[in-house]
């Protein structure tokens, strides 16, 4: 009834096909794709959720520690420091030592506290004239004339005492022996922006001289070695993968007519990636590429649909024997991921929502216009020989081929080794741990309690740091360093302003100044940049305060919690990279669960929709032995389970599922369905799309590959040669 | 006419290449005089003109250098009056006095220190073709060469350079900055490529 329908109304169905394409088209020009890898921290809970925002926005999250060890690595970190253009980086110690004398006047009038002024009231000015001549006829001489004549009474002294000491989170720093120089370089964009990591790491690398070493820590370190090797990989395998992609349609499809299944392929991905857009307001780059991982998957049903309409001349009733076991495949597929929507990983739930959409835009195609497309179903030349088997499976091989395979199956989880340590995921992690080791020691940087800070707005935000550092000064914490040491809530800068303007005139600095200078060979001019200086608006000076403060949350740091210390201001938190790392590894580990979930919704899904159980025993075979031969790759070569492993598991249960269907239903139905060909076009193609990430050197790739490539061999294998075998032969009359 | 314009351009032409060619020379010979001092003990003569004062700032003080060792080289300066302050390298640490106070400098203070005693260093090392990289190099008289920054520095505008008769050391030195102000530092040399005295130690 429907073909009749369709059939009758094909114009219609494929106008309504192409406005759906071009709806589609359309938002997917509207996508914002991110590559930022935070979607791979759980936002299940609040704490979790804001120390992902921490790692996003935070510019103290964001340094790149450089290390460089030769002859002279002062010379060579200066080198570096001038090549790097500003709007890629700038270096934090040269940040600091560029400041100009106008500047920090300029910076003290927001700063202008009572404690401030009564320091500033301490400045005897005849000293102050004596040490600037001291300095002018000494080492300072000609280079000291600036911040003489803009600091006549040495401001800059105060202000310096008021910048944390000794701290290596703002200063550069050469070692002892000379031989090594630390550069600190904060990069202009976010350190998940993979083109400015790549460039800013090029750029260094290729500053240094032969002879001297580099050791790089730091987000951006870890962006750059991603991407790069990520890059690298897919370049290796994309030639490989549209040779053997070519050579499998021209091999098995032998027809213009499958086009149409790799435009079906293509349509899905867009149609998922638009959905993908319109769901969230960024759509993850991790998450799309996983996604677009299951092209296999979306081109199946057409896959299917394409031999079978080829391998017979009753169309029509081709069509129907086709259209219910594509729909419980479809069902069974799509409600597997639908379980993943539930996870509390945000790439994992924009993975499965691009599941969902790319398998139902398949299916609906393979279901509503493939068939009546030109050319897709010639010609028809596809011949099964399967008649002589029984229309079902013994039970006495399916039940016991299935059961040994499951128990083989949880043997070999139990044997199973998990890592789900985000490090994992990360490309060159060991080499990049080592010499974030390296750098940790060296320069004897210890991990510091950082406690963030967060308000309605920024100036909340500093007050409850200013009471939270105030309290752990008291307790007798240690280098406790707060952004609201540096800056301050808009109305007290106001009034701090106020105050310095008050202090200007009242003390009649000016006249003071001229005078006092007089009396020690200064001429009456000798100071106008500095009577200047006081008199334009106030600025803010880049420091330490910018480090700790983003957008409405502020930063204290210390180099420990005191004990006895408890926290117990609301919206603030604190956040240490070793924890948040531990917690991640933990909600990672919980995908196991889900996975469980999904198996069990399946299986439950499995009986509904089939009922019978001898078929249900033959169709579990092909994934039953899929998972079997993955775990027993991981077992064998002592690989790790990880993220990456766990995300390609459903796409390659899924491909195996659904060849399992199809291949029962064409034994069952005793019809010329063109299954096999269908299931070893779809398994090749796929695994010459993603199968072959098996060589990639990226642990995630990787990982997904070798899930891929195993899952994919075993599939094959038993769909096209098992599952016939448990259909017992008839025997033909004499 | 046309021979003339060409005559004058040839003239002219050969005439600055052979004052670039004397420089090089000068500079050539520099560099082999200064390359034979290794150890140096010297007193040195501080005097500061500033537009924007209305006295000379004079100092004094003592100067010495060991760089036998060039990857290690020890370097003495202080000043001894009007006021003293001074610092002392060695074996790349350094050490900061005045009159009232003295310290080993921090690693990161060390950072600032190196600039000045890389600037030390390279002028004592002399070498042409990396000062050529950095500097136009002028031949102002027969001992003495200007140096200007090719880059604009916020430090110093140029730097005159009067070598010794037998061009093993430095005679004068003079620092001119952006606004007039000029810093000159004469040297009386004590002794040469002898062991350095305590005095020269810290």
């Amino acid at each position: 009834m429907i073909y009749g329908f369709l059939s009758a109304h094909r114009n219609l169905v494929f106008f309504l096909a192409g406005i759906v394409i071009l709806i589609a088209g359309l938002f997917l020009c509207r996508i914002n794709v991110t590559n930022n890898a935070l979607v791979l921290i759980p936002d299940s809970e609040k704490t979790l959720k804001e120390a992902a925002r921490i790692l996003s926005d935070s510019p103290a999250a964001n340094i790149l520690f450089v290390d460089i060890e030769g002859p002279d690595p002062g010379g060579i970190a200066a080198l570096v420091e001038k090549s790097i253009p500003p709007e890629l980086a700038v270096s934090l110690g040269s940040s600091l030592e560029a400041i100009t004398p106008e500047e920090v006047i300029r910076a003290i009038p927001p700063m202008f506290t009572p404690e401030l002024e009564a320091k500033f009231d301490g400045i005897d000015l005849e000293k102050a004239m004596l040490d600037d001549r001291k300095l002018l006829a000494g080492f300072g001489s000609i280079a000291a004339v600036d911040w003489i004549r803009t600091d006549p009474l040495q401001f800059r002294k105060i202000l310096r005492d008021l910048l944390p000491a000794n701290n290596s989170l703002f200063n550069d720093a050469s070692s002892s022996d000379g031989r090594h120089s630390l550069l600190l370089l904060k990069p202009a964009e976010s350190a998940l922006d993979t083109a400015s990591a790549i460039k800013l790491i090029d750029i260094i690398k290729s500053s240094m001289p032969a002879g001297y070493r580099l050791t790089m820590s730091g987000a951006p370190v870890h962006t750059a070695a991603n991407a790069l090797s990520i890059q690298k990989d897919l370049l290796r395998i994309i030639s490989w993968s549209i040779a053997g992609f070519a050579a499998a349609y021209v091999l098995l499809a032998r027809s213009w007519g499958a086009a149409w299944i790799l435009a079906t392929a293509i349509v899905s991905i867009m149609c998922a990636m638009a959905a993908t857009g319109l769901a969230w307001k960024q759509a993850s780059g991790i998450a799309i590429g996983f996604g677009a991982s299951l092209m296999g998957l979306a081109e199946d049903y057409a896959v299917h649909m394409h031999f079978a309409l080829r391998s017979g001349i009753d169309q029509r009733k081709i069509y129907g024997e086709m259209t219910w076991p594509l729909a419980q495949s479809f069902l069974l597929n799509a409600s597997g991921f639908a379980i993943l929507l539930f996870s509390a990983i945000p790439a994992i739930r924009q993975m499965a929502f691009f599941a969902v959409v790319s398998l139902s835009t398949g299916f609906a195609l393979a279901i509503l216009v493939l068939p009546f497309l030109p050319g897709f179903t010639r010609p028809r030349n596809i011949k099964d020989h399967l008649k002589s088997l029984a229309d079902r499976p013994a039970l006495l091989r399916s039940v016991p081929a299935s059961c040994l395979l499951a128990i083989l199956c949880v043997l070999l989880y139990r044997n199973l080794d998990f890592d789900f340590a985000p490090a994992a995921l990360g490309a060159s992690g060991r080499e990049i741990a080592a010499a974030t080791h390296e750098i940790r020691e060296r320069w004897q940087i210890e991990p510091a309690v950082n406690i963030i800070a967060t308000g309605a707005t920024r100036d909340a935000a500093l007050q409850k740091a200013e009471r939270i550092a105030g309290r752990l000064r008291q307790v007798g914490a240690a280098d406790v360093v707060s952004a609201s040491d540096f800056i301050f809530p808009q109305a007290e800068q106001e009034s701090n302003v106020n105050r310095w303007n008050a202090w200007i005139r009242d003390s009649e600095l000016e006249n003071r100044i001229i005078s006092e200078g007089k009396r020690h060979g200064f001429g009456e001019e000798a100071f106008r940049p500095f009577f200047d200086a006081i008199r334009m608006p106030p600025a803010s000076m880049k420091g330490p305060g910018d480090l700790l403060v983003f957008g409405t949350s502020a930063i204290i740091r210390a180099a420990g919690m005191p004990d006895g210390f408890s926290l117990d201001e609301s919206d603030a938190l604190v956040f240490s990279p070793e924890e948040l790392e531990k917690t991640v590894s933990d909600k990672f580990s919980q995908t196991k669960t889900l996975i469980g979930a999904a198996a069990i919704t399946l299986a439950i899904l499995i009986w509904i929709l089939i009922r019978r159980w001898r078929r249900i025993f033959a169709i579990l075979i092909p994934p039953l032995f899929s998972v079997s031969c993955i775990f027993l790759v991981y077992v064998l070569f002592r690989l790790s389970f990880n993220l990456a492993s766990i995300a390609a598991l459903p796409i390659v249960f899924g491909l195996a599922l659904d060849h399992g269907i199809m291949m029962t239903h064409s034994l069952d139905s005793r019809e010329a369905l063109g299954s096999r060909r269908a299931i070893a076009l779809a398994s090749i193609t796929a695994f010459f799309s993603i199968g072959l990430l098996a060589i990639s050197d990226h642990p995630a790739l990787r990982s997904m590959g070798i899930v891929i490539f195993a899952g994919l061999l075993g599939e094959f294998v038993a769909a096209l040669w098992f599952i016939p075998l448990l259909y017992p032969k008839i025997r033909s009359n004499p | 006419m046309r021979f003339l314009l060409l005559a004058i351009f040839i003239l002219w032409g050969t005439n600055s290449a052979a004052l670039s060619l004397e420089t090089r020379q000068l500079m050539e010979n520099a560099e082999k005089g200064l390359s034979q001092s290794k150890l140096l003990e010297a007193r040195f003569h501080q005097k500061t003109t500033m537009p924007f004062m209305d006295v000379a700032l004079e100092s004094e003080g003592k100067f010495c250098f060991d760089i036998n060792e060039p990857k290690n080289p020890v370097i003495f300066w202080e000043y001894q009056q009007p006021d003293i302050s001074g610092f002392y390298l060695e074996k790349g640490k350094a050490a900061f006095w005045t009159a009232k106070s003295g310290k080993t400098l921090s690693d990161s203070e060390m950072k600032s220190l190196k600039g000045m005693t890389d600037q030390i260093i390279q002028w004592i090392n002399f070498n042409p073709e990396q000062l050529l990289a950095i500097y136009d190099v002028t031949q102002l008289g027969p001992r003495s060469l200007k140096f200007e920054p090719k880059e604009e520095s916020r430090l110093f505008k140029a730097i005159e350079f009067i070598l010794s008769e037998d061009m093993l050391t430095l005679d004068q030195l003079a620092f001119h900055g952006q606004n007039g102000e000029i810093t000159t530092l004469k040297f009386n040399v004590e002794k040469l490529n002898q062991p350095l005295p305590p005095a020269c130690r810290r």
